[in-house]
């Protein structure tokens, strides 16, 4: 990647619920474009469509109208299968609530994914990566939150997406756990060159972005480049 | 209508479909309950109405000094009803087009109107004194062979003597057509009862008429203690037997088979509610966990855990209401159907099929109660629920562990799609346990109906084809003889023929008394198969005659033939036969024992491909022959009678299988319901909806796999348990399963749960990934 390549591209993406009286727009015509290894935060209050715009470059939810560009797939007219495929190989998730499953230890859930995308499985270097090298065997319900979510960070990185979405991968976590998992993502965006869009409604999470777009009532209200981001470390919320 | 109760409605239509599917299996159990005892009560009321209006004997004496038993039981308190008359199986003929049909029938001594077996004339008129050769026949005989009034019956009495038919009626003795107790599954082509003036019996009976007294006990007498007065009478007046009436042969038949409705009456209902029990069980408990925080709250705003536990029983009463009372009204349906498909095709008239308002009433509180039973377990938790624990919204979680296949060396290695499919079947060990056992009824229900049906054919096959070898029995006006013999083989078609007697005896031992059939067979016959040879001098006896005559090898018992004195004679053995408990010896010994009694026949096998009725034709026009039996005409006759039974047992089948279908489709669609959040995290991720609804279906296969090898050993038991209660001295069931049964009943089982792959499949598709992994919304 050449940090030059755009990631994400999105013109006058529109999502509408529903349909007459109950119809909700929670997405009123965006445009924006992610540069290749940008780490971006989706600031915004609950409702103002940051989820659902972070859903529609996954590919899980579609624009009712605009064109989405993601990783060099034109995601507009694609079907289920197509949109599956797409997932599967261009971008991860990271979920708030972790979403492991609870009869696979942390090894097996990373290794599971590799399986499903059909991918070598280099799960034990990935938990070792993000940490938990001493915690392979664990089951999810012997582990901490943090430790859970390192675990879905490893998980989604198993099938070395392009894109990593992450939708509020703190929200369920304390400080210090919260700090860890931002470390691992920024280290991941870093490192190895990922694009990394990060959800949240926390302004501090913002301070450690290459970049902020806020998002209000379904439309973008702003975006900052960040000159000189913190570290997650120096993060206090 | 109260919030709470608001809430149960729309959680009810929310998950309609698998109430739906919770109340159909109830209403199948309380369908097949109030199905299967009404008919059963039905017919108990059809045969007792039909007894009581003809006056059916309630016990029948044989030989002796019946003029003197008569006045004896006339004698009795109360004044019983008593005839005497006489009855004797000879040779009938019957023209009808250009055949002439030769069998083995029975001429009954009749008066005019008859205070015991009275006849219940359907077409012409009874016997009349005024045309003393005219003669009325029993329905079965008359529809076989499409005789109408006025046609005739040539019947052998010395010479062929032609009588004429003057009515058609029903006889409580042969509503079940059969000659004797030893002989129930007579064709009609073989056997046919004429009703006749006792003048004309006595004279077409020539030296061999069997003498009867026929008795019914006054109304409200006690029948057991009656029965055992006329036993005195008639032993102390040399009677060589006593048949009560649930000795009768047709009556015993017609009992046996409405005691098999009565088994189907517990039985199948019990699996059916169950299951439908377990079923609901497992939905509710999901529906319990679901609704975790729901009940975290309510607690925690002072809600009383008996009003929780109350509310969450109702959803199990819902579903037991809505089942028991559709399974109520379709039991009535089919009890009305059973009855009426029953009598019918047994030519039962006079059937009785009353409204019986208790066993909707019992249907529909046993089938609630099974409901709100399974709820009882949810219900519970449900109100034990920490209010402070279930307000965090998580489901605490058991703690997960490996599977144990994978701890099977060579084993661990497995895919990690195959290892969560193993330990998703101990994630939920209660739920996996219920629906291991609605699996395993399943397989109860149909391999016990699947066995019954594999038990019948093999059973006959045993018996007409590998016990009885012959296929056609000549009987003959005198014993065969060389030249007879010779034209018999003569006749094309015919590979081997072999003489053979046989006599009507009773065979006793102190005070126990059986009557049944001598056959005598050449001491090294190819007609017959026999575990042992034949003996001569001694008798191989049905090994149920061992338990009820209280003998074993090597003892002595008593033979007597009408008109003989008793004769006793060793017990060379025992022979395990599934139909009847004959006695056997050789020819030579049974002459001897029946003197001018025996009934003398030819043996007859057939070429693999005769013409059966070409070879039929050509034998009974030979001189001599003067009846014909065809042993696989009687097997087709079987077949036809177990009609009913198949239909029966098809619908168990078909039960069993919905059975199957409901709770497989219940657990997949919890076990989908349970996972969302797993299943949706996984399609975000991007695995394939194909692959996802194969990880789902190989967990019930692995389930079902899992749960299969309880079910054939269940299905097994139940099946020889039933089998066993149809054993009586007339009957010998073992259960036996074809080899491929059990293979079939295993595909079928796994098939439905592969079939369960589509609704699985369609459910992945249709997630709403995007909500639920945001959400965690199930």
């Amino acid at each position: 990647m050449t940090g030059l390549e755009l990631a994400v591209e999105l013109v006058g993406v529109r999502r509408r619920y529903g349909e007459g009286a109950v119809a909700v727009d929670a997405l009123r015509g965006v445009d924006l474009s992610i540069r290749s290894g940008e780490f971006v935060v989706l600031l915004g209050p609950s409702g103002s469509g940051k989820t659902t715009l972070l859903n529609i470059v996954g590919g899980i939810d579609s624009a009712t109208d605009g064109t989405v560009r993601v990783a060099g797939h034109d995601l507009a007219g694609l079907d289920a299968d197509a949109l599956a495929e797409f997932r599967r190989t261009c971008v991860g998730f990271v979920f708030q609530f972790f979403n492991l499953i609870p009869t696979l230890t942390a090894r097996e859930n990373v290794a599971l994914i590799a399986e499903l995308v059909e991918r070598s499985d280099r799960s034990a270097d990935l938990l070792r990566a993000v940490g938990l090298g001493d915690r392979l065997d664990h089951f999810p319900a012997a582990l901490s939150g943090g430790e859970q979510q390192r675990v879905a960070v490893a998980r989604a990185l198993a099938k070395e997406p392009q894109v990593l979405l992450c939708d509020e991968p703190t929200g369920a976590l304390d400080l210090d756990t919260g700090r860890q998992v931002l470390s691992l993502l920024r280290h991941v965006n870093r490192e190895e060159g990922r694009t990394v869009i990060v959800v949240t409604h926390n302004q501090v999470i913002a301070r450690m972005a290459d970049r902020v777009v806020r998002l209000h009532g379904g439309s973008i209200s702003g975006d900052e480049a960040i000159i000189d981001p913190l570290g997650a470390e120096a993060l206090e919320w | 209508m109260s919030l709470l109760a608001r809430k149960l409605v729309r959680d009810t239509r929310r998950q309609w479909v698998q109430f739906a599917a919770v109340a159909l299996t109830l209403a199948l159990g309380v369908a097949v309950f109030g199905a299967a005892y009404d008919s059963y009560d039905n017919l108990k009321s059809s045969y007792a109405h039909i007894y009581d209006r003809l006056r059916f004997a309630d016990v029948t004496v044989t030989g002796g000094d019946t003029a003197a038993i008569a006045a004896g039981v006339r004698g009795l308190a109360g004044g019983p009803a008593v005839e005497t008359r006489v009855q004797a199986d000879i040779p009938f003929r019957v023209r009808r087009g250009g055949e002439v049909h030769t069998l083995l029938g029975r001429v009954v001594g009749q008066p005019p109107a008859p205070r015991v077996d009275a006849l219940l004339i359907q077409r012409g008129r009874g016997l009349d004194p005024a045309r003393p050769a005219g003669v009325v026949i029993e329905r079965h005989m008359a529809d076989h062979f499409h005789l109408a009034v006025g046609d005739t019956v040539e019947v052998f009495a010395a010479t062929w003597r032609t009588l004429t038919v003057e009515g058609i009626a029903v006889s409580p003795e042969y509503l079940w057509p059969a000659r004797d107790r030893q002989d129930l599954l007579t064709s009609p082509d073989d056997f046919g009862v004429v009703f006749a003036d006792e003048g004309l019996v006595a004279d077409l009976a020539g030296s061999s008429p069997a003498h009867q007294v026929v008795v019914r006990a006054p109304r409200g007498a006690d029948v057991a203690a009656f029965e055992r007065q006329v036993h005195t009478i008639a032993a102390a007046n040399d009677a060589a037997d006593v048949m009560t009436q649930a000795e009768q042969p047709s009556n015993a038949a017609l009992q046996q088979d409405v005691a098999g409705f009565g088994q189907l009456a517990v039985l199948f209902p019990v699996l059916f509610l169950v299951a439908a029990a377990l079923a609901a069980y497992v939905l509710l408990g999901r529906l319990v966990r679901t609704q975790r925080g729901q009940i975290g709250m309510l607690r925690a705003n002072g809600y009383p855990r008996r009003r929780l536990l109350r509310h969450y029983l109702a959803y199990g009463a819902i579903a037991g209401v809505a089942g028991s009372i559709a399974g109520a009204v379709g039991g009535l349906g089919l009890a009305l159907w059973l009855t009426s498909t029953y009598t019918s095709s047994l030519g039962i008239p006079l059937a009785v099929a009353h409204f019986h308002p208790l066993t909707p009433v019992i249907g529909v509180v046993v089938g609630t109660v099974a409901g709100a039973l399974a709820a009882f377990g949810p219900a519970r938790t449900a109100s034990r629920v920490a209010p402070a624990e279930a307000m965090r919204g998580v489901v605490p979680l058991g703690v997960a562990h490996r599977s144990v296949v994978e701890r099977v060396p060579g084993l661990r290695g497995l895919p990690v799609r195959t290892r969560l499919a193993l330990r998703n079947l101990g994630r939920s060990p209660r739920r996996a346990v219920s629906t291991g056992a609605g699996v395993a009824l399943a397989a109860v229900l149909v391999l016990s109906s699947l066995g019954m049906l594999d038990t019948v054919t093999l059973v006959m096959n045993d018996q007409f084809h590998h016990i009885q070898r012959q296929d056609a029995q000549l009987y003959l006006a005198s014993p065969a003889d060389a030249n007879l013999q010779a034209a018999v083989r003569a006749v094309p078609g015919v590979a081997a023929e072999e003489p053979a007697i046989e006599a009507p005896v009773v065979i006793s031992n102190g005070g126990r008394r059986y009557q049944t059939a001598l056959t005598g067979f050449a001491p090294n016959t190819a007609m017959h198969r026999f575990d042992a040879a034949l003996p001569d001098g001694g008798l191989l006896l049905g090994d149920a005659l061992g338990s009820i005559l209280h003998v074993g090898a090597g003892q002595t018992v008593d033979v007597a033939v009408d008109g003989n004195p008793p004769a006793p004679v060793r017990v060379a053995g025992f022979v395990h036969e599934p139909i009847g408990s004959l006695a056997y010896t050789t020819i030579a010994h049974a002459q001897q024992l029946a003197g001018g009694n025996a009934l003398p026949s030819l043996l007859v096998r057939y070429d693999a491909h005769a013409d059966r009725t070409a070879v039929r034709t050509a034998l009974v026009d030979l001189p001599g022959v003067v009846a014909f039996r065809d042993v696989r005409g009687s097997e087709e006759t079987v077949r036809q009678l177990l009609g009913l039974f198949y239909a029966i047992v098809g619908v168990m089948l078909l039960f069993g299988s919905i059975l199957a279908v409901v709770v497989l489709f219940n657990t997949l669609s919890v076990n989908l319901s349970e996972r969302t959040v797993e299943l949706a995290t996984l399609r975000a991720a991007g695995g394939r909806v194909a692959t996802l609804a194969r990880m789902m279906t190989g967990e019930n296969l692995l389930l079902v796999a899992a749960a299969i090898p309880a079910g054939l050993v269940a299905g097994w038991l139940t099946g020889r348990w039933l089998m066993s209660s149809f054993n009586s001295d007339l009957y010998h069931f073992t259960l036996r399963l074809r080899p491929t049964t059990p293979l079939l009943l295993v595909a079928a089982l796994l098939a439905i749960a592969l079939l369960m792959h589509i609704p699985s499949r369609r459910s992945i598709r249709r997630l709403d990934v995007a909500r639920v992994v945001r959400e965690r919304a199930l």
